[in-house]
Protein backbone atom coordinates (compact mmCIF):
# COMPACT_ATOMS: atom_id res chain seq x y z
CA UNK A 1 0.00 0.00 0.00
CA UNK A 2 2.98 2.36 0.56
CA UNK A 3 3.88 1.99 -2.77
CA UNK A 4 0.36 2.08 -4.34
CA UNK A 5 0.25 5.33 -2.57
CA UNK A 6 3.70 6.87 -3.38
CA UNK A 7 3.32 5.82 -6.95
CA UNK A 8 0.14 7.66 -7.35
CA UNK A 9 1.71 10.36 -6.49
CA UNK A 10 4.27 10.72 -8.72
CA UNK A 11 1.08 10.45 -11.44
CA UNK A 12 -0.70 13.08 -9.93
CA UNK A 13 -2.34 15.59 -7.14
CA UNK A 14 -3.62 13.42 -4.45
CA UNK A 15 -6.50 15.47 -3.11
CA UNK A 16 -7.14 14.89 0.17
CA UNK A 17 -10.61 15.28 1.80
CA UNK A 18 -12.54 18.34 3.60
CA UNK A 19 -13.44 19.12 7.08
CA UNK A 20 -15.61 16.40 9.30
CA UNK A 21 -17.07 18.76 11.57
CA UNK A 22 -18.14 21.48 9.31
CA UNK A 23 -20.14 18.68 8.23
CA UNK A 24 -21.31 17.27 10.97
CA UNK A 25 -22.81 20.45 12.29
CA UNK A 26 -24.89 20.82 9.13
CA UNK A 27 -26.19 17.50 9.47
CA UNK A 28 -27.63 18.88 13.17
CA UNK A 29 -25.14 17.40 15.28
CA UNK A 30 -24.78 18.97 19.00
CA UNK A 31 -22.00 20.57 18.25
CA UNK A 32 -20.99 20.54 22.40
CA UNK A 33 -19.89 16.62 21.56
CA UNK A 34 -17.06 15.14 20.32
CA UNK A 35 -17.49 14.01 17.02
CA UNK A 36 -14.98 10.58 17.94
CA UNK A 37 -18.00 9.18 19.59
CA UNK A 38 -20.03 9.57 15.97
CA UNK A 39 -18.26 6.55 15.19
CA UNK A 40 -20.14 4.43 17.11
CA UNK A 41 -23.57 6.26 18.18
CA UNK A 42 -23.90 7.78 14.18
CA UNK A 43 -21.86 5.09 12.46
CA UNK A 44 -24.06 5.82 8.61
CA UNK A 45 -23.76 9.66 9.08
CA UNK A 46 -20.03 9.03 8.87
CA UNK A 47 -20.21 6.88 6.56
CA UNK A 48 -21.92 9.18 4.59
CA UNK A 49 -19.79 12.17 5.04
CA UNK A 50 -16.48 9.80 3.93
CA UNK A 51 -18.56 8.79 0.91
CA UNK A 52 -19.47 12.27 -0.33
CA UNK A 53 -15.74 13.21 -0.32
CA UNK A 54 -14.79 10.76 -2.43
CA UNK A 55 -17.29 11.18 -4.83
CA UNK A 56 -15.91 14.48 -5.06
CA UNK A 57 -13.20 13.38 -6.25
CA UNK A 58 -10.94 12.85 -2.87
CA UNK A 59 -8.29 10.16 -3.44
CA UNK A 60 -7.63 9.55 0.72
CA UNK A 61 -10.13 10.28 3.54
CA UNK A 62 -8.78 11.03 6.59
CA UNK A 63 -10.10 8.70 9.38
CA UNK A 64 -12.70 10.37 12.10
CA UNK A 65 -9.97 10.10 14.50
CA UNK A 66 -8.78 13.43 15.37
CA UNK A 67 -9.18 13.25 19.53
CA UNK A 68 -8.69 10.01 19.43
CA UNK A 69 -5.43 9.73 21.48
CA UNK A 70 -5.57 8.34 24.83
CA UNK A 71 -5.00 11.84 26.47
CA UNK A 72 -8.09 13.77 24.35
CA UNK A 73 -10.20 11.07 24.62
CA UNK A 74 -9.76 11.59 28.35
CA UNK A 75 -10.44 15.08 28.23
CA UNK A 76 -14.17 13.69 27.36
CA UNK A 77 -14.28 10.32 29.89
CA UNK A 78 -13.83 8.32 26.62
CA UNK A 79 -10.43 6.95 27.59
CA UNK A 80 -11.89 3.08 27.82
CA UNK A 81 -13.03 3.55 24.23
CA UNK A 82 -10.20 3.91 22.70
CA UNK A 83 -9.78 0.77 20.73
CA UNK A 84 -13.41 0.50 19.57
CA UNK A 85 -13.53 4.20 18.69
CA UNK A 86 -10.71 4.52 16.78
CA UNK A 87 -11.32 0.96 15.06
CA UNK A 88 -14.71 1.50 13.87
CA UNK A 89 -12.91 5.13 12.40
CA UNK A 90 -11.10 2.99 10.27
CA UNK A 91 -13.96 0.47 9.34
CA UNK A 92 -16.45 3.56 8.25
CA UNK A 93 -13.84 5.01 6.30
CA UNK A 94 -12.57 1.65 4.52
CA UNK A 95 -16.37 0.65 3.46
CA UNK A 96 -16.52 3.62 1.55
CA UNK A 97 -13.18 3.88 0.45
CA UNK A 98 -13.40 2.45 -3.56
CA UNK A 99 -10.81 0.73 -5.62
CA UNK A 100 -7.47 2.52 -5.80
CA UNK A 101 -8.57 5.26 -3.39
CA UNK A 102 -6.71 5.25 -0.29
CA UNK A 103 -7.71 5.67 3.91
CA UNK A 104 -5.65 7.61 6.16
CA UNK A 105 -5.54 7.20 10.12
CA UNK A 106 -5.78 10.94 11.57
CA UNK A 107 -4.14 11.53 14.66
CA UNK A 108 -4.24 15.14 16.05
CA UNK A 109 -2.97 17.18 19.10
CA UNK A 110 -3.29 15.85 22.39
CA UNK A 111 -4.58 19.21 24.05
CA UNK A 112 -1.72 19.11 26.43
CA UNK A 113 1.66 20.49 26.80
CA UNK A 114 4.68 18.91 27.34
CA UNK A 115 7.07 19.68 30.02
CA UNK A 116 8.36 22.15 30.76
CA UNK A 117 5.12 24.49 29.90
CA UNK A 118 3.43 21.90 30.40
CA UNK A 119 3.19 18.77 32.79
CA UNK A 120 3.46 15.90 30.28
CA UNK A 121 6.59 14.38 30.30
CA UNK A 122 8.26 13.13 26.67
CA UNK A 123 7.27 9.56 27.37
CA UNK A 124 3.92 9.71 28.39
CA UNK A 125 3.11 11.93 25.19
CA UNK A 126 5.01 9.21 22.77
CA UNK A 127 3.06 6.49 24.42
CA UNK A 128 0.00 8.25 24.03
CA UNK A 129 0.56 8.11 20.55
CA UNK A 130 2.09 4.88 20.57
CA UNK A 131 -1.43 3.89 21.43
CA UNK A 132 -3.45 5.29 19.18
CA UNK A 133 -1.51 4.69 16.28
CA UNK A 134 -1.21 0.98 17.11
CA UNK A 135 -5.19 0.32 16.58
CA UNK A 136 -5.22 2.47 13.30
CA UNK A 137 -2.48 0.27 11.92
CA UNK A 138 -4.25 -2.77 13.30
CA UNK A 139 -7.28 -1.75 11.87
CA UNK A 140 -6.00 -1.11 8.45
CA UNK A 141 -5.01 2.24 7.35
CA UNK A 142 -3.02 3.02 4.37
CA UNK A 143 -1.18 5.75 5.66
CA UNK A 144 -1.47 7.88 9.56
CA UNK A 145 -1.54 11.88 8.87
CA UNK A 146 -0.45 13.99 12.02
CA UNK A 147 -1.89 17.24 11.40
CA UNK A 148 -2.51 20.24 13.45
CA UNK A 149 0.30 20.42 15.22
CA UNK A 150 1.01 23.79 17.21
CA UNK A 151 4.00 22.86 19.00
CA UNK A 152 7.22 21.42 17.54
CA UNK A 153 7.90 18.46 20.65
CA UNK A 154 4.46 17.20 20.43
CA UNK A 155 4.58 16.50 16.97
CA UNK A 156 8.14 14.81 17.58
CA UNK A 157 6.60 12.74 19.80
CA UNK A 158 3.52 12.04 17.71
CA UNK A 159 6.06 10.89 15.16
CA UNK A 160 7.99 8.75 17.44
CA UNK A 161 4.87 6.70 18.82
CA UNK A 162 3.94 6.19 15.41
CA UNK A 163 7.27 4.72 14.08
CA UNK A 164 7.49 2.67 17.42
CA UNK A 165 3.77 1.26 16.14
CA UNK A 166 4.94 -0.05 13.25
CA UNK A 167 5.91 1.20 9.94
CA UNK A 168 3.28 2.77 8.07
CA UNK A 169 3.44 5.49 5.61
CA UNK A 170 3.45 8.64 7.60
CA UNK A 171 2.52 12.59 7.17
CA UNK A 172 3.62 15.12 9.87
CA UNK A 173 1.53 18.45 9.18
CA UNK A 174 2.25 21.40 11.44
CA UNK A 175 0.01 24.33 12.25
CA UNK A 176 1.44 28.16 11.21
CA UNK A 177 0.69 31.34 11.39
CA UNK A 178 1.85 34.18 9.31
CA UNK A 179 3.83 36.48 11.46
CA UNK A 180 5.64 39.85 10.17
CA UNK A 181 8.99 38.25 10.01
CA UNK A 182 7.59 34.77 8.71
CA UNK A 183 5.46 31.59 9.33
CA UNK A 184 5.89 30.15 12.71
CA UNK A 185 4.01 27.80 15.08
CA UNK A 186 2.44 29.40 18.02
CA UNK A 187 5.59 28.11 19.86
CA UNK A 188 7.96 30.01 17.57
CA UNK A 189 9.19 27.15 15.71
CA UNK A 190 9.75 28.16 11.55
CA UNK A 191 9.57 25.89 8.79
CA UNK A 192 13.00 24.71 8.23
CA UNK A 193 13.46 23.39 11.75
CA UNK A 194 10.20 21.74 12.00
CA UNK A 195 11.36 19.60 9.06
CA UNK A 196 14.28 18.78 9.98
CA UNK A 197 13.25 17.71 13.32
CA UNK A 198 10.10 15.60 11.88
CA UNK A 199 12.37 14.36 8.47
CA UNK A 200 14.80 13.27 11.19
CA UNK A 201 12.33 11.11 13.18
CA UNK A 202 11.45 9.07 10.52
CA UNK A 203 7.81 11.15 8.90
CA UNK A 204 7.82 10.09 4.94
CA UNK A 205 6.02 13.45 4.28
CA UNK A 206 5.51 16.72 5.60
CA UNK A 207 2.76 18.92 5.61
CA UNK A 208 0.50 22.13 6.80
CA UNK A 209 -2.92 22.83 7.88
CA UNK A 210 -5.35 25.01 9.89
CA UNK A 211 -5.36 28.41 10.72
CA UNK A 212 -4.26 29.93 7.26
CA UNK A 213 -6.89 30.04 4.29
CA UNK A 214 -5.97 29.20 1.00
CA UNK A 215 -4.53 32.55 -0.34
CA UNK A 216 -2.45 32.81 2.23
CA UNK A 217 -0.79 29.12 2.46
CA UNK A 218 0.46 29.57 -1.18
CA UNK A 219 3.81 31.65 0.26
CA UNK A 220 4.04 28.86 2.92
CA UNK A 221 3.72 26.57 0.59
CA UNK A 222 6.64 27.68 -1.51
CA UNK A 223 9.10 27.76 1.66
CA UNK A 224 7.95 24.38 2.47
CA UNK A 225 8.36 23.25 -0.73
CA UNK A 226 12.49 24.67 -0.44
CA UNK A 227 12.58 23.29 3.12
CA UNK A 228 12.38 19.51 1.85
CA UNK A 229 12.17 17.15 -0.72
CA UNK A 230 9.58 14.54 0.56
CA UNK A 231 6.49 14.87 -0.94
CA UNK A 232 4.00 17.63 1.06
CA UNK A 233 0.29 17.92 1.58
CA UNK A 234 -1.56 22.01 2.35
CA UNK A 235 -4.60 21.55 3.78
CA UNK A 236 -6.01 25.88 4.15
CA UNK A 237 -9.18 26.90 6.29
CA UNK A 238 -11.70 28.43 4.10
CA UNK A 239 -11.38 31.35 5.84
CA UNK A 240 -12.39 32.65 9.16
CA UNK A 241 -15.76 31.59 10.58
CA UNK A 242 -18.49 34.21 10.41
CA UNK A 243 -21.31 34.47 12.15
CA UNK A 244 -24.45 36.11 11.85
CA UNK A 245 -27.80 35.86 13.22
CA UNK A 246 -26.24 32.77 15.10
CA UNK A 247 -25.28 31.17 11.65
CA UNK A 248 -21.74 30.44 11.62
CA UNK A 249 -20.04 30.30 7.56
CA UNK A 250 -16.85 30.77 6.47
CA UNK A 251 -15.89 33.49 4.21
CA UNK A 252 -14.32 32.06 1.52
CA UNK A 253 -16.20 30.03 -2.13
CA UNK A 254 -15.42 26.62 -3.25
CA UNK A 255 -15.07 28.90 -6.20
CA UNK A 256 -12.49 30.90 -4.76
CA UNK A 257 -10.26 27.96 -3.20
CA UNK A 258 -10.27 26.55 -6.10
CA UNK A 259 -8.62 29.06 -7.84
CA UNK A 260 -6.21 29.50 -4.80
CA UNK A 261 -5.58 25.40 -5.16
CA UNK A 262 -3.74 25.87 -8.45
CA UNK A 263 -1.75 28.30 -6.92
CA UNK A 264 -1.37 25.97 -4.14
CA UNK A 265 -0.12 23.16 -6.92
CA UNK A 266 2.11 25.39 -8.77
CA UNK A 267 3.99 26.83 -5.62
CA UNK A 268 4.88 23.18 -5.28
CA UNK A 269 2.27 21.13 -3.12
CA UNK A 270 2.13 16.99 -3.75
CA UNK A 271 -1.22 16.74 -2.05
CA UNK A 272 -4.10 19.25 -1.68
CA UNK A 273 -7.01 18.74 0.95
CA UNK A 274 -9.06 21.46 3.29
CA UNK A 275 -9.46 22.08 6.40
CA UNK A 276 -12.15 23.93 8.84
CA UNK A 277 -14.91 24.58 6.88
CA UNK A 278 -14.28 23.21 3.77
CA UNK A 279 -16.88 20.70 2.60
CA UNK A 280 -17.36 18.12 -0.55
CA UNK A 281 -18.27 21.45 -2.90
CA UNK A 282 -14.60 22.73 -2.03
CA UNK A 283 -12.98 19.30 -2.89
CA UNK A 284 -15.12 19.18 -6.11
CA UNK A 285 -14.17 22.84 -7.08
CA UNK A 286 -10.49 22.04 -5.94
CA UNK A 287 -10.53 18.51 -8.76
CA UNK A 288 -12.14 20.13 -11.38
CA UNK A 289 -9.64 22.72 -11.06
CA UNK A 290 -6.74 21.07 -11.11
CA UNK A 291 -7.69 18.26 -14.13
CA UNK B 1 17.78 52.06 39.35
CA UNK B 2 19.56 48.84 39.46
CA UNK B 3 17.25 46.79 41.33
CA UNK B 4 14.16 47.81 39.37
CA UNK B 5 16.02 46.92 36.15
CA UNK B 6 17.11 44.01 37.22
CA UNK B 7 13.10 43.28 38.28
CA UNK B 8 12.41 44.29 34.58
CA UNK B 9 15.02 42.53 32.70
CA UNK B 10 13.91 39.45 34.52
CA UNK B 11 10.98 39.14 33.44
CA UNK B 12 11.14 40.17 30.02
CA UNK B 13 13.72 37.20 29.95
CA UNK B 14 11.31 35.15 32.00
CA UNK B 15 13.77 34.18 34.63
CA UNK B 16 11.71 33.03 37.84
CA UNK B 17 14.03 33.36 40.80
CA UNK B 18 15.68 36.11 39.65
CA UNK B 19 12.15 38.19 39.55
CA UNK B 20 11.64 36.90 43.05
CA UNK B 21 15.36 37.81 44.07
CA UNK B 22 14.79 41.31 42.60
CA UNK B 23 11.38 42.12 44.30
CA UNK B 24 12.89 40.41 47.90
CA UNK B 25 15.76 42.90 47.31
CA UNK B 26 13.53 45.67 46.04
CA UNK B 27 11.54 45.56 48.98
CA UNK B 28 14.14 45.15 51.67
CA UNK B 29 16.11 47.95 50.05
CA UNK B 30 12.68 50.44 50.66
CA UNK B 31 11.89 51.17 47.47
CA UNK B 32 8.65 51.75 47.11
CA UNK B 33 5.95 49.37 46.53
CA UNK B 34 4.10 51.12 43.77
CA UNK B 35 7.77 51.37 41.89
CA UNK B 36 8.46 48.12 42.05
CA UNK B 37 4.69 47.17 40.87
CA UNK B 38 4.79 50.09 37.71
CA UNK B 39 8.45 50.34 36.62
CA UNK B 40 9.54 46.69 37.72
CA UNK B 41 7.05 44.25 36.71
CA UNK B 42 4.18 45.96 34.78
CA UNK B 43 6.09 48.03 32.45
CA UNK B 44 8.24 45.04 31.79
CA UNK B 45 5.13 42.53 31.01
CA UNK B 46 3.80 45.39 28.84
CA UNK B 47 6.63 45.05 26.57
CA UNK B 48 6.22 41.26 26.67
CA UNK B 49 2.54 41.78 25.64
CA UNK B 50 3.30 43.82 22.97
CA UNK B 51 6.01 41.91 21.25
CA UNK B 52 3.69 39.02 21.85
CA UNK B 53 1.23 41.09 20.25
CA UNK B 54 4.17 41.73 17.18
CA UNK B 55 4.62 38.06 16.57
CA UNK B 56 8.40 38.73 17.41
CA UNK B 57 7.86 36.37 20.36
CA UNK B 58 5.87 33.33 20.70
CA UNK B 59 4.18 31.18 23.71
CA UNK B 60 6.57 29.80 25.59
CA UNK B 61 8.70 33.15 26.35
CA UNK B 62 4.93 34.68 27.47
CA UNK B 63 4.47 31.84 29.37
CA UNK B 64 7.96 32.10 31.21
CA UNK B 65 7.44 36.09 31.61
CA UNK B 66 4.30 35.14 32.65
CA UNK B 67 5.23 32.97 35.33
CA UNK B 68 8.19 35.63 36.18
CA UNK B 69 5.81 38.37 37.16
CA UNK B 70 3.24 35.69 39.13
CA UNK B 71 6.09 34.77 41.45
CA UNK B 72 7.47 38.79 41.48
CA UNK B 73 3.55 39.58 41.94
CA UNK B 74 3.33 37.18 44.98
CA UNK B 75 6.32 38.64 46.90
CA UNK B 76 4.34 42.24 46.21
CA UNK B 77 1.19 41.93 46.78
CA UNK B 78 1.00 41.70 50.97
CA UNK B 79 2.79 45.04 50.77
CA UNK B 80 -0.37 46.49 48.64
CA UNK B 81 -1.62 49.38 50.06
CA UNK B 82 -5.85 49.98 50.03
CA UNK B 83 -5.36 51.81 46.98
CA UNK B 84 -3.40 49.66 45.05
CA UNK B 85 -5.72 46.59 46.02
CA UNK B 86 -8.69 48.74 44.84
CA UNK B 87 -7.23 49.40 41.23
CA UNK B 88 -7.60 45.76 40.25
CA UNK B 89 -10.02 43.92 39.10
CA UNK B 90 -11.64 40.79 39.18
CA UNK B 91 -12.11 38.59 36.79
CA UNK B 92 -13.83 35.47 36.19
CA UNK B 93 -12.17 33.18 33.09
CA UNK B 94 -13.15 30.06 31.58
CA UNK B 95 -13.73 28.20 28.18
CA UNK B 96 -17.21 27.68 26.91
CA UNK B 97 -19.31 24.81 27.32
CA UNK B 98 -18.24 22.15 25.32
CA UNK B 99 -14.82 23.46 24.48
CA UNK B 100 -11.98 21.98 26.28
CA UNK B 101 -9.11 24.20 24.80
CA UNK B 102 -7.39 26.10 27.49
CA UNK B 103 -4.03 27.26 25.82
CA UNK B 104 -5.34 30.62 25.08
CA UNK B 105 -7.20 30.98 27.54
CA UNK B 106 -4.52 29.86 30.45
CA UNK B 107 -2.34 32.35 28.29
CA UNK B 108 -5.24 35.17 28.80
CA UNK B 109 -5.19 34.49 31.88
CA UNK B 110 -1.93 34.41 32.87
CA UNK B 111 -1.59 38.19 30.83
CA UNK B 112 -4.23 39.33 33.49
CA UNK B 113 -2.34 38.09 36.39
CA UNK B 114 0.66 39.66 34.66
CA UNK B 115 -1.34 42.92 34.20
CA UNK B 116 -1.83 43.15 38.17
CA UNK B 117 -5.68 41.59 37.99
CA UNK B 118 -6.50 39.13 40.46
CA UNK B 119 -7.89 36.24 37.81
CA UNK B 120 -10.21 33.28 39.30
CA UNK B 121 -9.79 30.34 36.60
CA UNK B 122 -12.87 27.97 36.44
CA UNK B 123 -11.43 25.76 33.79
CA UNK B 124 -12.61 24.39 30.69
CA UNK B 125 -16.30 23.30 29.44
CA UNK B 126 -18.07 25.87 31.74
CA UNK B 127 -21.51 26.18 31.37
CA UNK B 128 -22.92 29.97 31.64
CA UNK B 129 -24.81 29.40 34.97
CA UNK B 130 -21.17 28.40 36.54
CA UNK B 131 -19.47 31.53 35.29
CA UNK B 132 -22.51 33.72 36.37
CA UNK B 133 -23.21 32.02 39.97
CA UNK B 134 -19.17 31.86 40.47
CA UNK B 135 -19.26 35.98 39.18
CA UNK B 136 -21.85 36.51 41.78
CA UNK B 137 -20.33 34.52 44.17
CA UNK B 138 -16.86 36.46 43.57
CA UNK B 139 -18.11 39.75 43.52
CA UNK B 140 -16.39 39.88 40.21
CA UNK B 141 -15.96 42.80 38.08
CA UNK B 142 -15.91 40.75 34.57
CA UNK B 143 -16.56 37.25 32.94
CA UNK B 144 -13.87 36.52 30.55
CA UNK B 145 -15.06 33.43 28.12
CA UNK B 146 -12.80 31.73 25.83
CA UNK B 147 -13.79 29.59 22.56
CA UNK B 148 -11.54 28.18 20.03
CA UNK B 149 -14.67 25.95 18.53
CA UNK B 150 -17.15 28.15 16.11
CA UNK B 151 -19.61 25.56 17.56
CA UNK B 152 -18.87 26.54 20.94
CA UNK B 153 -19.08 29.99 21.06
CA UNK B 154 -22.31 30.02 20.66
CA UNK B 155 -22.69 29.40 24.26
CA UNK B 156 -21.25 33.37 25.00
CA UNK B 157 -24.50 34.28 24.02
CA UNK B 158 -26.08 32.38 26.76
CA UNK B 159 -23.66 33.77 29.41
CA UNK B 160 -24.41 37.94 28.55
CA UNK B 161 -28.35 36.82 28.42
CA UNK B 162 -27.89 34.82 31.97
CA UNK B 163 -25.99 37.53 33.42
CA UNK B 164 -28.24 40.39 32.72
CA UNK B 165 -31.39 37.94 33.90
CA UNK B 166 -29.65 37.55 36.97
CA UNK B 167 -29.21 41.68 37.15
CA UNK B 168 -25.67 41.39 37.11
CA UNK B 169 -25.40 44.32 34.69
CA UNK B 170 -22.58 45.87 36.78
CA UNK B 171 -20.78 42.74 36.04
CA UNK B 172 -19.18 42.80 31.93
CA UNK B 173 -18.45 40.31 29.98
CA UNK B 174 -15.63 40.16 27.70
CA UNK B 175 -15.04 37.05 24.84
CA UNK B 176 -12.06 35.60 22.93
CA UNK B 177 -10.46 33.01 20.56
CA UNK B 178 -9.64 32.44 17.03
CA UNK B 179 -13.22 32.53 15.76
CA UNK B 180 -14.27 35.17 16.96
CA UNK B 181 -14.70 38.93 15.87
CA UNK B 182 -15.82 42.55 17.00
CA UNK B 183 -19.09 41.71 15.19
CA UNK B 184 -20.20 38.50 17.01
CA UNK B 185 -19.37 40.36 20.00
CA UNK B 186 -21.84 43.15 19.25
CA UNK B 187 -24.41 40.50 17.59
CA UNK B 188 -24.76 38.89 21.27
CA UNK B 189 -24.38 41.72 23.29
CA UNK B 190 -20.95 41.15 24.90
CA UNK B 191 -18.68 44.14 26.58
CA UNK B 192 -15.72 43.35 24.77
CA UNK B 193 -13.58 40.92 22.84
CA UNK B 194 -10.12 40.57 23.11
CA UNK B 195 -8.28 39.91 19.78
CA UNK B 196 -5.30 38.37 21.13
CA UNK B 197 -4.01 38.32 24.70
CA UNK B 198 -2.15 41.58 24.61
CA UNK B 199 -5.42 42.77 22.97
CA UNK B 200 -7.32 41.03 26.36
CA UNK B 201 -5.61 42.96 28.68
CA UNK B 202 -6.06 46.11 26.56
CA UNK B 203 -10.00 45.88 26.65
CA UNK B 204 -9.96 45.63 30.15
CA UNK B 205 -8.33 47.88 31.51
CA UNK B 206 -11.01 49.85 29.27
CA UNK B 207 -13.95 48.29 30.47
CA UNK B 208 -12.25 49.37 34.22
CA UNK B 209 -11.45 52.96 33.08
CA UNK B 210 -7.52 52.39 34.06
Amino acid sequence: MRNLFLEKLKEKVILFDGAMGTMLMKAGQDPLKTPIRLNLDEPDLVTDIHKLYYTAGADAVITNTFGGSPLKLAADGLEEQLVELNREAVRLTRRSCPDGKFVAGDIGPSGKMLKPLGDVAPEEMQENFFAQAGVLIEAGVDLIIIETMYALDEALAAVQGVRKAGDVLLLASMTYSKTKNGFFTVMGENIPRCVSVLEEAGADMMGANCTLNSTDIIDLTEELRAATDKPILIQPNAGKPVTSKGLTYYEQTPAEFAIDAVKIKKAGADMIGGCCGTTPEFIKAVAEALR
Amino acid sequence: MGILEDVYNAIIEGKVEDAAAGVEQGLNSGIEVDDILKKGLLSAMDLVGERFGEGEIFIPQVIWSAKAMQTGMDLLRPHFSEGQRKKSARIIIGTAQGDIHDIGKNLVGMMLEGAGFEVVDLGVDIKPEQFVEKAAEEKADIIAVSALLTTTMISMADVVSLKNEKELSSVKVIIGGAPLSMDFCKEIGADSFGVDAMDAVAKVKELMDL
